[in-house]
C-alpha cells in the first residue's frame, strides 16, 4: 500500500507544485525517488512527530496541501493534541498519512500496533478517516483526500496487499465486491483480503453465501446507507483490525442502535485482547486476539445455527 | 515610533489590560504585562503587519504564551480593529475574547493555548514564506516557563537547519510560571546557550527597554541564514508595583481598590 501511496501522490505531485510531504524519519526504500524528483516538496522533520504536525499546521494555514507520514501510532496517538489543536481546530488542509494500521508491524511489538487509531481520531471534529482496503483503494484515497478539503487520515497497511478490486474504485463508505443473499460482510481497511477468505470459506466448506464489502471512509459515514443494509440481510458481520472500541465495530453499533428495525443480527469481528506481549506474525497474532480466518469463520458458523 | 511615544502607549495598553481583567476577573494579568513593550513595538513599529489576512507576504505574529490573550486585543483595540463593545465582554457568554488566543477574532493569525505549539506552526508558515520567496518574517512569543514543553525543542532543533532567517523566536523570559520559579524547574543557567547550541542566533536583552528591543530586532545577524531568539529578560506584573514578580498574579484577579491603585500607577 506504501508504494501505491507514494506513487499516486507523486503523479498529483508533478502537476500541483502546493503539494508538500513530510515524513518523521520514514521511508527508506519508499521515498527516495519523490525526494530526488521533488526535493522542494519533500521535509523530513527528524524524530519528532509533535513538530511534525506543527509545521505542518503551518505550512497548510499558508496555503500549502501537506501530506505527514510516519508509522501508524506515531502519525496519530503520539502527536494527537497536536492534532487536535494544530489541525482539526483550524480545519487545514493536513492529511495524516499513518503506515502499519493494526498489526502489520507485528514483531515491532505493542509500541509499533496500532490498534486504537481510528478510535481516537474519530472523536475529533472536522477529521475525515479512509481505510483502505487494497491498493486501488490507496489510490482513490489520495485522490479523495487531494480533491477534498480540511484534514484527513489515511490508514495504511504496510506493504504487498494484493489488489481485491478488479477496477478502479471511486472512493464510498460501502463498496461492494461480491452479491450473497445469506449475510453480509463489512470490511475496513487491511481486512479485506481476509474478508474475501471467509466469503469463500463460508461458500465452498458450509455452503453460505455471504455478500462482502469494503467500508474505506470511515469518517464522515452515511448512516442510511447501514440502515438499509439492516433490511436487506440477516446477518450483518464487521471485520477490522482495530480494537471494538471506536472502531468499525462501535461506528455500526452506534448506528445501528438507532434503528427502529430489528430483525437482523450484527456482531462485529475486533481485536480482542490486552496489550500483546509475545511477538509473531500479523497472522499469528491476528489468530491470537481472535480475527483470523478460522476464528471469525467459526464463529459465524455458530451464530447461523 | 519614538521613546515617548513608546511609554506612553505601553501605559494606555496596560491601562486597557488592567480595567479588561478586572471585569473579566480571569486570570494572567501578570503573564500580559511582562510582554507590553515588546508587543508594542512589534505592532506599532516593526511588523508589516496586515490584519484583515488577506495579503500573503504579510508579516506573521504568533502568540504561542497563549494565555497573553489580552494583550493582543489590548492591542486590536487600541487599533480600532476590536470594537468597545468586544473589549467590554472579554469571557462574557458567546464572546470570541477569551482567556487564550482565537483566531475567530480579526486580526488574530492562529489560535493556541495549549503550551509548546506555536514555535513549530511558526516554522511552518516561515518554511512556507522561503518557499514562496517571500520577504516577510514570522515572530513567535514564547513564555519561559512553556520551554518546558519538549515540542519547543523539536522546533528549536528543526529551523536552524531548515536555514529560516524569516523566523524570530521571542521569549518573554519573566522567571515565574504557573506553580513556581522557572529555575525550579529547568535549570536557567545556561538557557542562552542551549538555543545557541541548537544553532539559533541568540540576543539577550531587557525586554523592557525600547532600544535593546529595536536594536536586537534590526541588528544583523551572527549567522544570517540562522533563526533569531531573542531572550528577553523581563517582570512578571510590570508596571505595576504591587503585581510585579508575584506567582499569586498569574491568578488573582483585581478587586476596586486595587484597580484604582494601579490605574493611579499608570497615570
Amino acid at each position: 500500500m506504501r508504494n501505491t501511496f507514494i506513487k499516486e501522490l507523486t503523479k498529483f505531485v508533478e502537476t500541483d507544485k502546493n503539494i508538500i510531504f513530510m515524513t518523521a524519519d520514514l521511508g527508506f526504500s519508499v521515498f527516495e525517488e519523490f525526494m530526488e524528483k521533488y526535493p522542494n516538496n519533500y521535509i523530513n522533520v527528524g524524530l519528532a512527530e509533535q513538530n511534525l504536525i506543527g509545521v505542518a499546521a503551518g505550512l497548510a494555514l499558508t496555503g500549502k496541501k501537506v501530506f505527514v507520514y510516519s508509522i501508524a501510532p506515531f502519525a496519530t496517538a503520539r502527536c494527537f493534541e497536536q492534532i487536535k489543536v494544530n489541525i482539526a481546530y483550524h480545519n487545514l488542509d493536513v492529511i495524516i498519512v499513518g503506515v502499519g494500521g493494526g498489526f502489520s508491524y507485528s514483531k515491532s511489538g505493542s509500541t509499533h500496533h496500532a490498534f486504537e487509531d481510528i478510535g481516537i481520531l474519530r472523536t475529533l471534529p472536522n477529521m475525515k478517516i479512509l481505510c483502505p482496503g487494497d491498493p486501488i483503494e490507496v489510490k482513490a484515497s489520495v485522490k479523495y483526500a487531494i480533491e477534498n478539503s480540511g484534514p484527513f487520515y489515511i490508514r495504511l497497511g504496510k506493504n504487498k496487499e494484493p489488489n481485491i478490486h478488479k477496477e478502479e474504485v471511486e472512493l464510498k463508505n460501502i463498496i461492494s465486491i461480491s452479491e450473497g443473499e445469506d449475510g453480509i460482510i463489512l470490511t475496513t481497511g487491511n481486512m479485506l483480503e481476509l474478508g474475501t477468505k471467509i466469503v469463500e470459506d463460508l461458500k465452498n466448506k458450509h455452503g453460505k453465501n455471504f455478500a462482502l464489502s469494503s467500508c474505506p471512509i470511515i469518517k464522515p459515514f452515511d448512516e442510511k446507507q447501514i440502515l438499509d443494509l439492516l433490511k436487506k440481510y440477516k446477518y450483518i458481520f464487521s471485520l477490522e483490525e482495530h480494537v471494538k472500541e471506536g472502531g468499525l465495530s462501535s461506528l455500526l453499533s452506534e448506528i445501528i442502535a438507532t434503528s427502529t428495525y430489528k430483525d437482523f443480527l450484527f456482531k462485529g469481528f475486533s481485536i480482542d485482547h490486552g496489550f500483546i506481549k509475545t511477538v509473531g506474525s500479523q497472522d499469528y497474532l491476528r489468530d491470537l486476539s481472535g480475527i483470523s480466518k478460522d476464528k471469525i469463520t467459526e464463529q459465524i458458523i455458530k451464530i447461523l445455527k | 515610533m519614538d521613546i515617548i511615544k513608546f511609554k506612553e502607549k505601553c501605559r494606555d495598553i496596560r491601562r486597557i489590560i488592567i480595567k479588561s481583567k478586572h471585569r473579566s476577573k480571569s486570570a494572567h494579568l501578570g503573564s500580559a504585562f511582562s510582554a507590553v513593550e515588546l508587543l508594542v513595538y512589534l505592532y506599532y513599529d516593526h511588523l508589516n503587519l496586515d490584519l484583515t489576512k488577506k495579503k500573503p507576504d504579510r508579516d506573521y505574529f504568533i502568540l504561542s504564551k497563549a494565555h497573553s490573550s489580552i494583550l493582543i486585543y489590548a492591542i486590536l483595540f487600541d487599533k480600532g480593529i476590536i470594537s468597545k463593545k468586544e473589549i467590554e465582554e472579554v469571557d462574557v457568554d458567546g464572546s470570541y475574547l477569551g482567556d487564550h488566543i482565537n483566531s475567530q477574532v480579526e486580526g488574530v493569525e492562529y489560535s493556541l493555548g495549549s503550551l509548546g505549539h506555536g514555535l513549530s506552526v511558526a516554522s511552518g508558515i516561515a518554511l512556507s514564506s522561503k518557499m514562496n520567496g517571500f520577504n516577510n518574517k514570522t515572530i513567535v512569543l514564547l513564555g519561559d516557563g512553556e520551554c518546558n514543553e519538549g515540542m519547543i525543542w523539536e522546533a528549536a532543533s528543526f529551523a536552524p537547519v531548515q536555514k529560516l532567517k524569516n523566523l524570530i523566536a521571542i521569549i518573554d523570559y519573566n522567571k515565574l510560571q504557573g506553580f513556581g520559579r522557572t529555575s525550579d524547574f529547568s535549570d536557567m543557567t545556561q538557557f542562552s546557550l542551549r538555543w545557541k547550541s541548537f544553532g539559533w542566533n541568540v540576543r539577550e536583552i531587557d525586554g523592557h527597554n525600547f532600544d535593546e528591543i529595536k536594536s536586537a530586532l534590526n541588528e544583523i545577524r551572527e549567522n544570517p541564514d540562522k533563526p533569531l531568539v531573542i531572550i528577553a529578560h523581563t517582570v512578571k506584573g510590570k508596571g505595576v508595583g504591587f503585581i510585579e514578580d508575584k506567582l499569586e498574579w498569574h491568578y488573582k484577579s483585581l478587586n476596586d481598590e486595587q484597580l484604582q491603585r494601579a490605574l493611579d500607577e499608570l497615570k
